[in-house]
């Protein structure tokens, strides 16, 4: 038989004889516990959460829940407002969780939740934490009151032996008062502890003590004075896994293109008994359920619904062992660490994914807020510290935070994809965060729609400076030197090109004015109005001799400018023949109007004009591709 | 898609603004660098939402 571990017996024995020497001095005497029941279940714990109530069906071992169901009674003069519930400062320390309900009257019936707080009275021992349930009407003298309540404590399942090889089971020690401790007398009152199951090595032995189906009960106590203890001490078999996270740090990040990214980091350790001695990994696979009962492999995950690209990475990269279903409630992610778990053994990895913005972030009278949930969606965790982090979008205003619980908060700054000033960020840190903590929570903020057209304006002007440093670049005259003859040769070159393409813009101009009196000549054969065809014709003529004006400035330079020796002859060619194409052109007009003025067949017309008809096309052929020669210099 | 397709028509103004040289006029480059960077920058940021990037 394994004695319990040497300083917790120690306080114990303080902490008893502490109490009977105060018993005197701070017992009230108005409120008076009529029946109190105590039911503390360590089966669903996975790790070291004590949780006591027999429905709960929560796998997690490192709880404890501890669930009083006590009825008290006024029997003093004045009307009750409060109950004070207390809890020694060990377990108080432990303490992650505290919920009261209350019903009034001898039948139980809708129960109403009460406020904690926590109190010091008057002359209160130190060694004592005093929590008081404050009721919503004051209870009257003689009536009853039904309390109950749930308190989960961490880390009160203390592996002992602290280390065993691969092959052992793993055994842990539970302390509790077999008495219901309390500043009112205790009329009636009884301690039930359920088990996991499997072997119980010890507990202390009592008269009214009876271990029946892994289920530990001992018995009724009447008429005890307030504050009584007495020790007892449970060590027994638990094999669920005792994941604990030391550190998780949970990062929202809001952008309103219509996405809510979470990144979770994770550092999870195995907080039973640490493993002593070698891993066999043979041993492990061949006979699992003998060789690393007390290990475990699986993480289960309960992500909202609706969850797209879902990452399982850690450092070395992806870890490809994991599974999702999902469905319209829940997305279910089960993840394999790369190795399985065993005592003292940590692992690191992230998780992310992405939900859609109109599930959790809504608007009402001119702000929106983010309601999402605050724990982490893993289940049947312990966490040592969770770390919040609400990123907000750049711009955000007034931001406020209201969660169900204290928390320590302060603001940060985060730069990420195109920021200017960074993006407001409000850290949430809390220690000890159990699954029962994973209650929604708002963060509310200001955020102006037009801030939204930050991003993209900031990208177009990124172009737009693009491209303004182009044009500068092309715009200004970087040479060294100003009088070199190379510079000079440049300059003069530009010069000629620039000529020869207003001398190109000219002769395209010429080109249309040669469509157009072609075009007034299908109008004649189809219309026969020969006054119109004329007036083209005038027009045509004027045409002709304002460009050949225009154009005459220009090829005096040409030809004098020193650079233009290869063009020249070019720009000679394409102006004769121009020129010839000009007087045939104009002759072919005034024979088609002639004979129609004559009135002569087609088919007479036809022949007279072929021969120049082919000349024009000839002629019109060389000009174009002269024209086009001349453009690729 | 539409991000392609307006870089295209960004790249095309460009070339043809800057291949004439003594007879360009200010107005017309600034107006098309402009337009073709409105383009440009809405087409970038659609490319990069899309690509899962929530800007």
């Amino acid at each position: 038989m394994a004695t319990p571990p040497p300083p917790l017996r120690r306080a114990t024995m303080l902490l008893v004889a502490i109490l009977v020497g105060v018993i005197a001095s701070t017992a009230s005497a108005d409120l008076v516990i009529t029946r109190a029941d105590r039911r503390v279940s360590a089966v669903d714990l996975t790790s070291h959460i004590v949780r006591v109530l027999a429905s709960l069906k929560v796998r997690c071992s490192a709880l404890f829940l501890c669930f009083h169901f006590v009825q008290v009674e006024n029997v003093g003069p004045d009307p009750v407002s409060q109950v004070l519930i207390s809890f020694p400062n060990i377990q108080a320390k432990n303490l992650a969780a505290i919920r009261a309900f209350g019903t009034e009257g001898k039948v139980k019936g809708q129960s109403t939740v009460l406020p904690i707080e926590v109190v010091q009275p008057s002359g209160a021992p130190p060694e004592l934490t005093f929590f008081s349930a404050l009721l919503p009407k004051p209870l009257e003298k003689g009536k009853i009151l039904h309390l109950d309540v749930l308190t989960v404590f961490t880390h009160s399942l203390q592996p002992f032996p602290e280390e065993i090889t691969q092959a052992e089971a793993q055994l842990v020690v539970y302390q509790d008062s077999a008495h219901y401790l309390s500043p009112y007398p205790v009329k009636s009152q009884s301690l039930t502890i359920r088990l996991p199951g499997g072997r119980v090595e010890s507990y202390t032995r009592h008269p009214s003590a009876k271990l029946v189906d892994s289920e530990l009960k001992y018995g009724a106590s009447e008429d005890l004075p307030p504050f009584s203890y007495l020790p007892v001490i449970v060590h027994f078999e638990n094999n669920n896994p005792f994941a604990v996270a030391k550190e998780v740090i949970r990062e929202i990040e809001i952008s309103h293109w219509g996405n809510v990214q979470i990144t979770e980091h994770y550092t999870i350790t195995h907080g039973g008994a640490k493993l002593k001695g070698e891993f066999s990994r043979i041993d492990y696979q061949s006979r699992p359920y003998v060789r690393g009962v007390s290990s475990f492999r699986n993480l289960i995950a309960r992500l909202p619904p609706r969850a797209h690209s879902i990452y399982y990475r850690d450092e070395i990269g992806n870890i490809s062992t994991s599974h999702l279903w999902s469905d319209s409630k829940k997305t279910q992610l089960e993840i394999e660490p790369r190795f399985p778990l065993f005592g003292g053994w940590q692992t690191t990895f992230t998780v992310g994914y992405g939900l859609q913005l109109q599930d959790f972030v809504f608007y009402s009278d001119g702000k929106r807020f983010l309601n999402i949930t605050f724990g982490s969606p893993m289940e049947e965790i312990l966490i040592e510290k969770l770390i919040v982090r609400v990123v907000l979008p750049e711009g955000s205003k007034d931001i406020e935070v209201s969660a169900p619980f204290p928390t320590k908060q302060w603001q940060e700054v985060k730069y990420s994809h195109l920021d200017i000033v960074g993006r407001p960020v409000v850290v949430l840190e809390k220690p000890d965060v159990i699954p029962e903590h994973n209650l929604y929570f708002q963060v509310y903020y200001k955020f102006n729609n037009i801030s939204l057209l930050q991003e993209p304006l900031m990208l177009i002007t990124g172009f737009f400076l693009l491209f303004v440093a182009c044009i500068v670049y092309m715009r200004t005259d970087m040479s060294i030197s100003k009088s070199s003859p190379s510079y000079l040769a440049k300059l003069q070159w530009d010069e000629v090109q620039a000529t020869v393409q207003k001398i190109q813009g000219l002769f395209e101009q010429c080109l249309a004015v040669h469509d157009k009196l072609e075009a007034s000549l299908r109008d004649l054969s189809r219309t026969g109005d020969i006054q119109s065809c004329k007036a083209a014709r005038k027009a045509a003529d004027a045409q002709f001799k304002e460009l050949s004006k225009e154009l005459k400035p220009l090829l005096t330079y040409l030809q004098s400018s020193p650079q233009s020796y290869q063009i020249w002859p070019k720009v000679e060619e394409l102006i004769t023949k121009e020129r010839e194409m000009q007087e045939k052109l104009m002759t072919r007009h005034s024979t088609v109007v002639d004979s129609f003025e004559k009135k002569l067949r087609g088919q007479d017309i036809e022949n007279r004009i072929a021969l120049q008809q082919q000349k024009i096309a000839a002629l019109r052929q060389e000009v174009e591709s002269l024209l086009e020669y001349i453009s690729e210099i | 898609m539409v991000a392609v397709g307006l870089m295209l028509t960004a790249s095309f103004f460009i070339y043809e603004a800057t291949s004439s040289r003594r007879s360009r006029s200010l107005a017309k480059e600034v107006i098309t660098a402009a337009v073709a960077s409105v383009f440009l920058g809405f087409g970038s940021l659609f490319v990069l939402l899309a690509s899962g990037v929530y800007v």
